[in-house]
């Protein structure tokens, strides 16, 4: 095997846990991070001149990542959402009002220079239920605007929107619960 | 749509997290500017949906690089 060879294989790990993270679901990330590590391998040339492997090879996952969403959007899509709760419900008093003032969360600058606020921010992402975990990284990691999404996954803006806001309001949850409050105590 | 719309927290913080993918109508916007002035608890929600906005672009970038070991 080639030094470059060694080195992309090396980096397997990583984008498989992207990939998972991303697809929530093991054969998929498997087919994804295979593509991926052939990809490079076929044309190496593509590499020269870039600065890091790691972000070279994220890239094409990123692609790759894209043609099984698509390839597998039906099964991706839970239509019905796959929440057990109303998370709105659980905030809001029937008035409309919260149920808890939410807390002054502080400078980012002072989490963000922690690495395990990113570990704790990468589990509440892995945590979300699979079809809300799907799209939330499809907006956050893969950037793709929300038409696009709704593209891929054959799904209505509508759809959509009420994954993206119970992903987000989870998301909040998790880290206030994983974070903020356990720094508190 | 009436023009001076009271919303509750519940409904602002919707157009809050709505806010992040796309772009509010002006009615929309201002009524959140308005509710904003007079509540204490959808201005600490809008930080937090920023912070967590922020926090996953500072992630995007520093996992995908090499420097994932020096943070």
């Amino acid at each position: 095997m080639t030094d470059f060879a060694r080195q992309v294989e090396s980096l397997r790990p990583q984008l498989l846990r992207f990939a998972r993270t991303q697809l929530r679901n093991e054969a998929w990330a498997e087919d994804a991070v295979s593509d991926t590590l052939l990809a490079a391998l076929e044309k190496p040339q593509s590499f020269a001149g870039q600065s890091q492997l790691k972000t070279w090879l994220v890239g094409i996952l990123k692609h790759k990542v894209v043609d099984q969403l698509r390839r597998h959007s039906r099964e991706a899509t839970v239509l019905v959402d796959d929440d057990g709760e109303d998370i709105d419900d659980l905030l809001f008093k029937p008035d409309g009002h919260f149920r808890h003032i939410p807390e002054d969360w502080g400078d980012p600058a002072a989490a963000f220079g922690q690495r395990q606020f990113f570990e704790v921010l990468e589990a509440c992402v892995e945590h979300l239920p699979p079809a809300q975990g799907r799209v939330f990284m499809m907006r956050e990691w893969l950037e793709l605007e929300t038409d696009e999404i709704c593209k891929e996954l054959s799904i209505s803006s509508t759809n959509l929107w009420v994954m993206l806001h119970r992903a987000r309001l989870r998301l909040r949850e998790c880290l206030q619960m994983n974070w903020f409050s356990a720094k508190a105590a | 749509m009436p023009m001076w719309p009271r919303r509750t927290c519940r409904e602002v913080t919707r157009l809050v997290l709505m806010n992040e993918d796309r772009r509010l109508a002006w009615h929309q916007r201002f009524a959140v500017r308005l509710h904003m002035k007079v509540c204490l608890a959808c201005p600490r929600f809008l930080k937090q949906v920023r912070f967590m906005r922020s926090a996953m672009g500072n992630w995007r970038r520093y996992a995908e690089s090499e420097d994932e070991g020096a943070v």
